[in-house]
């Protein structure tokens, strides 16, 4: 999933990017809301990470606009406001969740799954694959019982078919799970963590749908 | 609590008191001086009754001398006396023999013994007059008393007026100084409305130019308190995104940092930062929720729905983590309300809640009910001291648990609950039960209510 993160602070902004990233998720890190527009514009992201208090404005505003052009991204609001009048003008305007600052890692993994769950084809977190137990809320997965040990890339693609289970998902959209903005990716890329995948998971596990994508079985 | 008098009852008390004084000195002057006046007019009605009544008695005593009778007696004069006759005389010869006299015959008689003119006789004013040719000689004297008895009866009645006006007086002053008072009435109703709430503007209308100035005074006051209790506010506000900000980069650079890193010591290490931040975390929020309460955010004046403000805390991570052990329960169609902010509120139960998830055994349940006009938040633990109940919402009391709570939690809940009227009320054993934590919410305040302000009653 690529998340855009909108977020001032360059401590806390930094973390967040790593702890996203290390879950297998890109990552585009914004520190204005006009970068933030603009990432909008040209990419579409899973989710968006949001602070209120921005340099350059209001992120309730800029939510409001999202919503207003039936931009349906999912919005986690994260900030040092916690009155509850906030709270709930930020739920009004359309965002899913509401994280006040300072947060764990750990929370915002699960508040990040729980409402990446809700817009994904399954809001299942537990999915049996065939032989392939996918738990994504906790990262884990296991093959006949046996746990198996992704790296966060690999995540990041199980992810992203595993969400979009059933149907075929485009190689440009795995991509732009991977990498945020800027990384440097190789063009085989996918293919070589697909290929990583079917040797710890089964050949079966994700199917080639030639010039259209790949894909994860429906059950 | 001593009753103050209003100063409509004092001032006609004091006005009343006064003008007693002032009729009193006035009726001491008027009876010195119609002392005065009643003794000159006595001694004149005296001396011009002994120059009347001489020549008459020297014309009637020669008649009596040439004729027969005894002139060894006094003649007693009884057609001329009466009961109540203030003035008696009688006629002397040049032996100071008495030859006519009225009302008792005069005793006490020797030579010399009543100076001519004004003199006292017998206890009585007396004037005496001698007719240098024929030796005759009047004595008028007046009855004892006489004079003090007007006297006293002139004094008295001019008492009288004061005993009837003094009272109508003092009821006349007081309604007219209340009718006064009136604005200064409207003004201090005014004022005390205006709370840490309520510093609006006074729309006071035209008002006496005696108050025009403290209208003015109290007006520039408001606005001035208004800016610096908004300016707490927003630095309070302030304060708590500066604080959050940084913990939470430092929180989150620890929690990456403690992913990342296999040495048993190093990830030691970072868990006793994570928790001193953790600490610290509670600690500038605790510290921030008391600034928020010393710029007045606590009360409302308006009632607000709080059961909205009880599921949003309830999502919160710590309570959301432990919802399996927070049992919820109230009467149906509960509609909790009351005057009090909703993030007063949630910092009560936030609070509460937290206090109660800290000193509960591991995995024990918890009990939130909510009522109409309270809640009552529960937990199993052993029975606490009674001295612990009386001082835990004192500042820095903590638990006789091992854990690190910050030891304000409480004192805030209490705080918050004295500022908007509310009563924080600790149980322990649990009504009813042999041991346990009860802390019970009730806000007591009403619709009706108007705020009082300190030192009034």
């Amino acid at each position: 999933m690529r998340v855009l993160l909108v977020e001032d602070d360059h401590v806390l902004g930094s973390a967040i990017h790593s702890h996203i990233e290390h879950q297998g998720h890109g990552v585009d890190w914004v520190k204005r809301l006009d970068d933030a527009e603009d990432a909008c514009a040209t990419q579409t992201y899973g989710l968006i990470l949001l602070d209120l208090g921005l340099p350059d404005g209001r992120g309730l505003d800029f939510l409001k606009q999202l919503r207003a052009r039936r931009d349906d991204t999912p919005v986690i609001i994260t900030t040092a406001q916690d009155q509850i009048e906030v709270r709930i003008e930020g739920l009004n305007a359309g965002a899913d969740d509401y994280l006040v600052k300072p947060f764990d890692l750990g929370e915002l993994t699960a508040r990040l799954s729980a409402v990446a769950r809700r817009y994904s084809a399954s809001s299942d977190p537990a999915t049996q694959i065939g032989d392939v137990q996918v738990d994504l809320g906790r990262r884990q997965i296991s093959s006949n019982g046996r746990d198996i040990i992704l790296t966060s890339r690999e995540w990041a693609v199980v992810d992203c078919l595993v969400r979009n289970r059933g149907a075929i998902v485009p190689k440009s959209v795995i991509e732009d799970s991977l990498y945020a903005f800027g990384a440097e990716i190789e063009s085989n890329a996918v293919e070589v963590f697909v290929s990583r995948i079917r040797k710890k998971l089964g050949r079966d596990f994700v199917t080639t749908s030639r010039g259209l994508g790949y894909a994860v079985a429906a059950k | 609590m001593k009753q103050q008098r209003s100063i409509a009852g004092r001032l006609a008390l004091i006005l009343s008191l006064s003008v007693s004084a002032l009729w009193l000195i006035s009726v001491v002057i008027a009876a010195i001086v119609l002392r005065g006046e009643l003794n000159a007019a006595f001694d004149e009605t005296m001396r011009q009754s002994a120059l009347r009544l001489l020549p008459l008695a020297m014309h009637e005593l020669d008649e009596v001398l040439e004729g027969d009778a005894d002139d060894s007696e006094a003649n007693f004069i009884a057609n001329l006396t009466r009961d109540d006759a203030n003035l008696d005389y009688f006629i002397l010869d040049r032996s100071n023999r008495v030859l006519l006299f009225s009302g008792a015959r005069p005793t006490d008689i020797s030579s010399g013994s009543i100076p001519l003119g004004f003199s006292e006789w017998s206890g009585s004013r007396a004037y005496a007059l001698t007719d240098t040719e024929s030796g005759f000689g009047i004595v008028v004297s007046e009855r004892a008393g006489l004079r003090d008895n007007i006297l006293i009866e002139s004094i008295l009645r001019m008492f009288l007026p004061l005993a009837v006006l003094i009272p109508i007086l003092a009821g006349l002053v007081f309604v007219i100084v209340k009718a006064a008072m009136a604005p200064i009435l409207g003004l201090s109703a005014a004022i005390a409305r205006r709370h840490g709430r309520n510093l609006a503007p006074m729309d006071m209308g035209t008002q006496p130019k005696e108050l025009q100035p403290i209208v003015s005074e109290v007006e520039d006051l408001l606005i001035r308190l208004k800016s610096a209790l908004d300016a707490e506010r927003s630095f309070a506000a302030e304060s708590a995104h500066e604080l959050r900000t940084p913990i939470a980069g430092a929180l989150a650079q620890i929690q990456v940092l403690q992913s990342k890193v296999d040495r048993a010591d190093t990830v030691q290490h970072l868990e006793q930062a994570e928790e001193a931040l953790r600490h610290l975390s509670h600690l500038s929020e605790n510290l921030l929720q008391f600034s928020r309460l010393e710029a007045g955010f606590a009360s409302s004046e308006k009632e607000t729905s709080l059961g909205v403000v009880i599921d949003i805390v309830l999502r919160e991570k710590p309570f959301a983590d432990a919802a399996d052990r927070i049992l919820i329960a109230g009467s149906e169609n509960t509609s909790l309300k009351a005057f009090i902010t909703a993030d007063a509120f949630a910092i009560v139960l936030r609070n509460l809640l937290q206090n109660a998830l800290t000193y509960a055994p591991s995995g024990t349940p918890l009990k939130l009910v909510v009522e109409d006009r309270e809640i009552r938040i529960t937990n199993e633990c052993d029975t606490l001291p009674t001295e612990l109940l009386t001082t835990v919402t004192n500042r820095y009391v903590r638990g006789q648990t091992g854990h690190r709570g910050t030891g304000l939690g409480l004192s805030i809940v209490a705080a918050i609950l004295r500022d908007c009227e509310g009563q924080l009320e600790l149980y322990s054993p649990i009504p009813g039960q042999q041991s346990g934590f009860e802390a019970r919410v009730a806000f007591t305040r009403s619709q009706q209510h108007i705020p009082m302000k300190e030192g009034t009653s």
